[in-house]
């Protein structure tokens, strides 16, 4: 074959040949060592003790992106407040809640430590503040409980996970 | 003989478009590679951004832009010392960036934004088939993006 023919002929037949052989390629490749996947858990569940003998507002904060515990509680959309009675946030005295939380709105969960008193426009005090972090203090599918208790002169917010 | 030659070659193209189009194959530039290193000790979102029409850095910069698909992880971050990466097809890759990333202490519960804001697009800072690195360096507790194209 010369190689006029070739060009002419040989070449359109490889490249039919190697387009009917691999067709078309699309190359999308997300790379990753995941530590996710299909089938764990997907919730954190929290659940909040008023082991005081006044009203309480827990103030959970909870943020989907890293930050700072200043930077959680400076953002007033940062609170959660659907439990409680009439889903207000708030708890009376003695009373429980808890709730489910989906694992990815959770990078950083804290209270800044629960304002406790019977008129919480004039709070008899605070608690501790704590922050939590998913993947360092927490996991996916843990429950986060807070206890908010009356201390020797003050108040108190414990927490324990498991 | 020249003329010969003429109306061979004028075959040869047309012809063969028509069969890598009969093929459905369509020949289509090189892919763009990110490769997002984090060379900290402590956790970073990096913030990556890709459009496919963005021509400036406010039109890039939009949550719809943002790219998390180089993990399957909860949270697009990357771990300490860990590298992701990630193929955009040069079409999707007319801008590039990466804006407002984190250093996240998980441990302390502290983190520092970024001040570097990197913006580059197509055929000015990078082209089809390169690969552009971002690399998260903590500076002093500062995190700082250097940018290196190859």
């Amino acid at each position: 074959m010369t190689i006029r023919r070739w060009i002419r002929w040989g070449a359109p037949t490889a490249a039919l040949a190697l387009g009917a052989t691999l067709g078309c390629i699309v190359t999308v490749e997300p790379i990753d060592g995941g530590d996710g996947g299909a089938g764990g858990p997907t919730t954190i569940t929290v659940r909040l003790i008023n082991a005081s003998n006044i009203g309480l507002d827990p103030q959970i904060f909870i943020s989907a992106e890293a930050l700072s515990a200043e930077a959680l509680f400076a953002s007033a959309t940062n609170k959660f407040t659907s439990f409680g009675d009439f889903g207000l946030g708030l708890l009376g005295a003695g009373d429980a809640a808890g709730f489910d939380l989906d694992c990815a709105a959770v990078r950083v969960l804290g209270t800044p430590g629960g304002s406790f008193g019977n008129d919480l426009q004039a709070p008899e005090g605070a608690g501790t503040q704590r922050v939590l972090s998913q993947d360092a203090q927490f996991n996916c599918g843990d429950t986060i409980t807070f206890t908010y208790s009356r201390s020797s002169g003050g108040f108190t917010t414990s927490y324990g996970i498991n | 003989m020249r003329r010969a030659r003429l109306r061979g070659a004028s075959v040869v193209g047309p012809l063969l478009g028509l069969v890598l189009a009969a093929s459905g194959c369509i020949v289509a530039p090189p892919p763009v590679r990110i490769e997002l290193l984090n060379t900290t000790a402590l956790d970073v979102r990096p913030n990556f951004y890709s459009s496919s029409e963005a021509a400036t850095s406010g039109e890039l910069f939009l949550a719809e832009n943002l790219r998390t698909d180089w993990t399957s992880r909860v949270f697009p971050e990357l771990r300490a010392g860990e590298t992701a990466s990630l193929e955009l097809t040069c079409a999707d890759a007319a801008a590039v960036g990466v804006s407002g990333s984190i250093m996240f202490d998980a441990l302390r519960v502290s983190a520092v934004t970024s001040p570097d804001v990197l913006f580059l697009l197509r055929d000015a800072e990078f082209g089809c088939g390169q690969t552009v690195r971002f690399t998260f360096v903590n500076d002093a507790g500062a995190l700082r993006v250097q940018l290196s194209v190859e």
